[in-house]
């Protein structure tokens, strides 16, 4: 019981949130960063 | 939820969205096949020179399959934190690749295939074992991606098993026949904005129903060993997830033909950009399975925790978004495997192997009878239905991992010897299944890269082998 509790690292409910939170944020980001991208090339005439 | 039990989606609905997208999939896929010059490098490769936004939204929506938007969240929902990541981690096969890409790109500026870079790198045995695994791996794939689509849309849907399979599978190949790869790579970019897009909604509704700060204190009172970061399992299962994609996609053809697609100047930041896109899909779904277990829901089938959470917290417009996200998920890795795959065969089998005096007309033409053919053996191989499959898949990662170092070697230094790359390939197989069936199936891969790895290194230290790189310049 000692040893598990030993070898026994809980994640916080700070972290937990940063975790949860910040991967909600980063799909955001990514669906953002695409659609700039593309916009940028679509003016350049590169998107293929 | 059983499969037989009521669906969470009216059929009428269901239908309406499978014929909306389906329209919409098949009419871009033939404009944007209507494009190019209509050459076999147009028709294979979209023309060698797609861009950063496409090329990173194409490796995106591959690497989402329907395991990404279901067995995730059950990762989440069985291990919990290190569930999550574990699967997340898979994202480092893309980024992991980057360099490579790049180096791929600079030494074979002509190149078609993963096939083309072994036979010319290692010689034809090599190549031999090299397809095997490949074929191996490809059927469990295309297999898998048929038979979750016979079976979630007649979970999600009410559509029969054989019905669905068929729509999916058949609406990919027809676009994919028609347009291809810039088909498969223009419908990715869309398929890739409507999953990360629609994910997100999914989730921001959930954690509104039930706030982050709940989930947590049920978790810590009811299941803490879900946020235990030293959880032993988890970090195993971490690393062999980690070595299993990274084997997935070093000797993918899926890969390697994006890298001969994509413009030279944007191939390495979008294997990056796409490993990260990527990594945030299985965290938001897996947290879906956490909500799913501190709010103690009880599940008949644990892999429906998404669609059941769905529909439970958003009610119908939830299970319409996770139908949408699904769907999306399959057809955007369907059409990647069944190309590159059409692509590897009619490249390395009928070109190099069968009819090396083939014009650029029949190389085409034969590009296009495998994808027909692909379409029509996936359907037939997963037509009995088989509940065990995944674990046929998981047993591929014995054999992919043993191509890492063989693939990563022979791209860097001249040494790699090409006996030592098949004894790499051969003996990292059979290692990593005997780990799989004696000690446990999530340290296949584990075993089979650490043999590979120590063969390849031994063996070409033993026998260095003086690799002029400029051979693998073959003219197409």
């Amino acid at each position: 019981m000692l040893t598990s509790l030993l070898f026994t690292v809980l994640v916080g409910q700070h972290w937990f949130a940063l975790v949860l939170v910040g991967s909600q944020m980063a799909l955001v980001c990514s669906v953002i960063a695409l659609l700039l991208i593309w916009w940028v090339e679509w003016r350049s005439g590169r998107v293929w | 939820m059983s499969a037989d039990s009521v669906p969470f989606l009216q059929p009428g609905i269901a239908w309406g969205l499978v014929v909306l997208f389906s329209v919409l999939w098949v009419a871009l896929g033939i404009a944007w096949g209507r494009r190019g010059q209509g050459n076999a490098d147009d028709y294979m490769l979209a023309g060698r020179n797609i861009g950063l936004a496409l090329s990173t939204a194409t490796l995106m929506a591959s690497w989402v399959t329907g395991n990404t938007t279901l067995l995730a969240p059950e990762f989440g929902y069985r291990t919990g934190l290190w569930g999550m990541f574990s699967y997340a981690l898979a994202g480092l096969g893309l980024i992991l690749f980057a360099p490579l890409a790049l180096r791929i790109k600079q030494l074979m500026p002509n190149g078609r295939t993963s096939g083309d870079f072994i036979r010319l790198r290692y010689g034809r045995l090599a190549w031999w074992v090299f397809m095997v695994i490949t074929a191996v791996y490809t059927l469990g794939f295309l297999m898998t991606q048929a038979m979750g689509a016979g079976l979630l849309l007649q979970a999600l849907s009410g559509f029969d098993y054989h019905v669905g399979m068929v729509v999916v599978i058949g609406v990919a190949a027809v676009y994919t026949l028609f347009g291809g790869m810039r088909a498969v790579i223009g419908t990715d970019f869309i398929q890739s904005l409507l999953i990360m897009v629609l994910l997100a909604v999914v989730a921001v509704l959930a954690f509104r129903q039930f706030p982050i700060p709940e989930v947590h204190a049920r978790l810590v009172a009811e299941h803490p060993d879900h946020l235990d970061l030293l959880l032993p399992a988890g970090l195993l299962i971490a690393w062999n997830s980690a070595l299993f994609s990274m084997g997935e996609v070093f000797h993918n053809n899926i890969w390697w033909s994006r890298v001969f697609a994509s413009r030279r100047s944007v191939v390495m930041t979008s294997f990056v950009l796409g490993g990260l896109a990527w990594m945030s899909v299985p965290l938001v779904t897996g947290s879906i399975g956490l909500v799913a277990l501190a709010r103690d829901l009880q599940l008949e089938q644990v892999n429906m925790v998404f669609p059941v959470m769905a529909a439970d917290l958003i009610g119908a417009g939830g299970a319409a978004l996770v139908f949408v996200v699904v769907f999306a998920s399959l057809t955007s890795t369907l059409d990647s495997l069944l190309a590159s795959t059409a692509d590897l065969l009619a490249e390395d089998v009928y070109f190099r192997l069968l009819r090396p005096q083939a014009s650029d007309a029949q190389l085409k033409q034969a590009a296009r009878q495998m994808v027909v053919g692909l379409a029509v053996v996936t359907l037939a191989l997963s037509w009995p239905r088989l509940d065990s499959l995944a674990s046929v898949l998981f047993f591929t990662g014995a054999l992919v991992a043993s191509t890492v170092w063989p693939v990563a070697c022979g791209l860097y230094w001249p040494s790699a010897n090409r006996s030592a790359a098949i004894v790499a390939m051969v003996a990292g197989s059979a290692v990593g299944l005997t780990a799989y069936v004696f000690i446990a199936t999530y340290c296949a891969a584990v075993f089979s890269a650490v043999v590979s790895a120590v063969v390849m290194v031994v063996g070409s230290r033993w026998q260095p082998e003086r690799f002029d790189f400029n051979l693998l310049q073959e003219e197409g």
